[in-house]
């Protein structure tokens, strides 16, 4: 049997609400049913939300990251247009670099299309356990009856033939050249033609049904046999209109209707309905998955459910959870993190490379993928990587990775920052990790998220986030930042799951 | 770990002369390239000689320049200093030790003289600073060792410094006042140096109402952005005679050095840095704290200077707030600190400063620093702290 095995989501906190959008461009006219939508921070992109969808599904499923065989990584939101951004996931998340790393993209149909390879490699026996991260942070142009629908998100799909928690029953395709949104090569920001109405019901309708009606066909099942639809979201409504013309009860789609609170996810958009499903349903529901991309087509899947879905639910972080943590924007703040609003460069660089290309081959592995030492005599976490014990000595180590939580040691609150994007006041603090040996050693330093410096104090905990750290030459950095967590003690808490100490 | 650092096997042995002092104006020097600094404070430092000095005489050079690699602007080493003075016959140094370069240059200089190498020698710190926008300069520079993730210049001084004001204020109480203290304290001190970039005095309020930098830490507690450039000779105890009736001995020296990353650090309330410097210098002029008449601090920040005072043991750990506030370090005080203005007031050009604490120090114990001298000033002391506390370097000085 080959399904599903793990699942994890990531929506970014920043929302910004339709009235918001609305009131600078009161005619754009109106996407329906779409009451806010979530907004990629500075320091986030399609890298940094596959990277914490991924140490979710990977923590829900109880697998180690040494353990995947193959990566799929589908966006058409990459921040490069040559360069793979599996390779980056990969480094992050310590999947071994033998496995296969693969790239989908171009359009929002591309998360089914890995899913669909991904089986297919699982079935032929080729490989045992494949990681499938779909996700996107589409923008869209100032006024554009698009700027109210496009969210960013990402989610990620643990794939195996053991404790399978939905298994695949069955795939079908249907693709279809008819389009209205695109974006040409150099372009940051979608284009498309000014006919929503031709869209909905040519465009997306008439691909998800099609592909949802030769999969019924397929399987043979009437709609009626389908407790769950989960479909890509260009809007508030139109997955109800699908179950309709797939004679799927209305209520089916209820769970899987997220768009009117993060919006148009994307790639993300039907995995992020299908977790609602994972999360609601009960073993032996029957759930139908369809993708849709302009231009492009869609991707039908139908999954049940199985007994082993019960066993994992309490270790799934819910899209409840993932989307507690909401602030709102105003328009500006909105259009600043977007790039509709160009942020002036920081201060003059003096100094570039910081890692020159060299010190990305020496550095990587640590930098990105959290290995330390450990002292074997006096039990120092060395991060990063020392030949003599910076607390003793000692030449002995073993390798571990770094623990996720801390607290703060000492902080300060930079209202001049050296960089951009991000806004002042940037909190900066060293921080004590748990678990982590040493008096010089088990620290770690860098800077927080966005916070209000008010909260935070010495002894606060945090947790290791991973997020974009600047760019050079147009090549984002990568790194990992400070959240501040309730003060709950809770070890568990963390988006990985807690640390995971051996490597 | 290895504790205390070097044994000094000679003690009290270690006496090299001081006779002669020289330095321009610290301040936005914007019509004097950087070798004209170098010029300037050169002849500055032949005048001060008392007896008149032979170029011939000085055997070997040391510059002390951080910027070059800063800011790329000068990177030429030793010849940054040969060329502009055309003393091209004789060896010449360079060293970079962070913001302890100046200090270090004259410890590595006086070595050579101790050594018996050289009898005469000089030593130039030499910096530009405002060749870049002001806040292209440290504020913008540079912490490669300091931030493992995010962009390394988000590690300026400004953040690793006030990490140190914060974990103060939470272990000993320390306020943003006591901080404001050093600032007004300098601030004071520097309306009477002629060669100081800020000469008038500001209020508490002011200095607490400033723009924030790095939180704790405002604008006002932080030292600007200054070019400058100082100069010494050094030479023989014996020798010096033939140059002035007056000279100035370094008796001691010492040099600290504590983990390159931020986040390393054993502690964060004290510079063990310090501390190790200032224990090797103490024990090689055979002296205690107590006997410090005069001391100049490296006050980049406001904080620094405060946790120093503990750090050399002017005032008990945790107390140096309760020690500003009792007007110890004051001009009159128990025992004056950073009455040049300091690097606050005085300004900061890197590699010039611990130069330049050493034309203070050559004045002060020579009686001739005029409305800010300390009275019967015998025994001076100059602090220079490197990064973050990675390197600190402590010489100290008699008249006798």
């Amino acid at each position: 049997m080959a399904g599903i095995v793990g699942f994890g989501a990531y929506v970014p906190g920043l929302r910004i609400a339709t009235k918001e959008i609305k009131a600078v461009w009161p005619a754009a006219g109106s996407v329906p049913g779409i009451k806010e939508k979530a907004v990629a921070d500075f320091d986030e992109d399609v890298i940094t939300m596959s990277v914490m969808a991924a140490e979710r599904a990977l923590a829900h499923a109880g697998v180690r990251a040494e353990e995947v065989d193959a990566l799929y990584v589908a966006t058409t939101s990459a921040p490069y247009e040559e360069k793979s951004v599996a390779a980056v996931i990969q480094t992050v998340l310590g999947v071994p670099a033998e496995a296969l790393a693969v790239d989908f993209g171009r359009t929002t149909r591309a998360g089914t299309a890995a899913l669909i390879n991904c089986l297919a490699q699982i079935k032929a026996g080729e490989i045992n356990l494949g990681l499938v991260i779909a996700g996107d942070n589409r923008l869209a142009r100032a006024g554009d009856l698009l700027e109210q629908s496009l969210g960013a998100a990402a989610v990620a799909l643990v794939v195996g033939k053991e404790k399978v928690i939905a298994e695949v029953l069955g795939t079908a395709s249907f693709t279809a050249e008819f389009t209205n949104i695109w974006r040409p090569v150099g372009e940051r920001l979608l284009r498309r033609h000014d006919d929503p109405r031709l869209e909905r019901e040519y465009g997306y309708q008439r691909a998800v049904v099609k592909a949802g009606q030769s999969l019924l066909a397929r399987l043979g099942l009437p709609g009626t046999a389908f407790h769950y639809l989960a479909t890509a979201e260009p809007d508030g409504r139109s997955i109800q209109g699908v179950a309709k013309a797939l004679g799927i009860p209305a209520e089916a789609a209820g769970p899987a209707n997220l768009a009117p609170l993060v919006g148009d996810t994307g790639t993300a958009s039907p995995f992020l309905g299908l977790v609602a499903v994972l999360e609601q349903g009960k073993p032996a529901d029957k759930a139908l998955v369809i993708s849709y991309g302009s231009g492009a087509g869609s991707d039908a899947l139908a999954v049940m459910l199985t007994e082993e879905v019960a066993a994992q639910k309490q270790k799934a972080l819910t899209l409840a959870e993932v989307t507690r943590e909401k602030v709102s924007l105003n328009y500006p703040a909105y259009a600043k993190r977007v790039g509709l609003l160009p942020v002036p460069p920081a201060l003059p660089d003096p100094i570039s490379g910081y890692l020159t290309q060299p010190g990305m081959l020496r550095d990587a592995e640590y930098l990105l993928g959290l290995s330390a030492l450990e002292c074997t005599e006096c039990g120092s976490l060395n991060y990063p990587h020392r030949d003599y014990c910076i607390d003793c000595r000692s030449q002995s180590f073993k390798q571990v990775k770094l623990p996720r939580l801390g607290r703060v040691v000492t902080y300060n609150v930079q209202y001049v920052s050296p960089i951009g994007p991000e806004e002042v006041p940037v909190v900066v603090c060293t921080v004590k990790l748990d678990g982590a040996g040493g008096v010089r050693g088990g620290k770690v330093s860098g800077a927080m998220v966005a916070v209000d410096p008010a909260q935070v104090k010495i002894g606060l905990p945090v947790e290791l986030v991973f997020r974009r750290c600047g760019e050079e030459l147009g090549l984002p950095k990568y790194g990992y930042k400070f959240k501040p967590l309730p003060e709950t003690g809770d070890a568990g808490r963390g988006a990985a799951g807690g640390a995971s100490k051996e490597l | 770990m290895q504790e205390g650092g070097l044994q000094v096997a000679r003690q009290k042995s270690f006496k090299v002369a001081v006779v002669g002092a020289g330095m321009t104006r610290f301040g936005e020097l914007f019509d004097r390239s950087y070798e004209d600094m170098i010029v300037e404070a050169y002849r500055a430092c032949l005048r001060s000689v008392d007896k008149g000095i032979d170029e011939k005489d000085i055997q070997a050079a040391w510059l002390a320049t951080v910027q070059g690699s800063l800011i790329r602007r000068e990177l030429l080493s030793g010849t940054s200093l040969a060329e502009p003075l055309g003393l091209l016959s004789i060896p010449m140094t360079r060293i970079e030790n962070l913001c302890a370069s100046g200090s270090d240059a004259i410890r590595n200089a006086a070595c050579a003289v101790m050594a018996g190498l050289y009898e005469t020698v000089l030593v130039v710190g030499a910096e530009k600073m405002r060749d870049v926008p002001s806040r292209a300069s440290l504020v913008a520079n540079r912490g490669v060792m300091s931030h493992l993730w995010w962009h390394p210049r988000g590690a300026t001084a400004p953040m690793v410094f006030g990490q140190v004001g914060t974990a103060h204020m939470h272990a000993y109480g320390t306020t943003r006042e006591h901080f404001a203290r050093v600032a007004v304290k300098n601030h004071y001190h520097g309306k009477f140096n002629p060669h100081a970039f800020y000469r008038f005095e500001i209020t508490i309020e002011q200095v607490l109402n400033a723009p924030l930098v790095s939180w704790p830490l405002g604008l006002y507690d932080c030292c600007p952005t200054t070019d400058g450039a100082a100069a010494v000779i050094l030479t023989t105890p014996e020798r010096a005679r033939q140059y002035t009736d007056r000279p100035v001995y370094l008796i001691g020296t010492g040099l600290g050095i504590d983990v390159g990353h931020s986040h390393w650090r054993s502690t964060y309330t004290e510079w063990p840095a310090n501390q190790q410097a200032a224990k090797e210098a103490y024990a090689m002029a055979g002296i205690t704290p107590r006997e410090v008449d005069v001391a100049e601090l490296h006050d980049c920040f406001t904080c620094t200077e405060l946790v120093t005072y503990e750090d050399l043991g002017f005032c008990e750990k945790g107390r140096g707030g309760a020690w500003i506030e009792s007007g110890g370090p004051w001009l009159g005080g128990e025992k004056p600190c950073n009455v040049s203005g300091g690097l606050k007031a005085k300004g900061h050009p890197v590699g010039a400063t611990g130069v330049a604490q050493a034309c203070e120090i050559f004045l002060q114990l020579r009686g001739e620093a005029g409305q800010r001298q300390v009275a019967n000033a015998r025994i001076g002391l100059t602090h220079n702290i490197g990064g973050a506390g990675q390197v600190s370097c402590v010489n100290i000085y008699s008249n006798e």
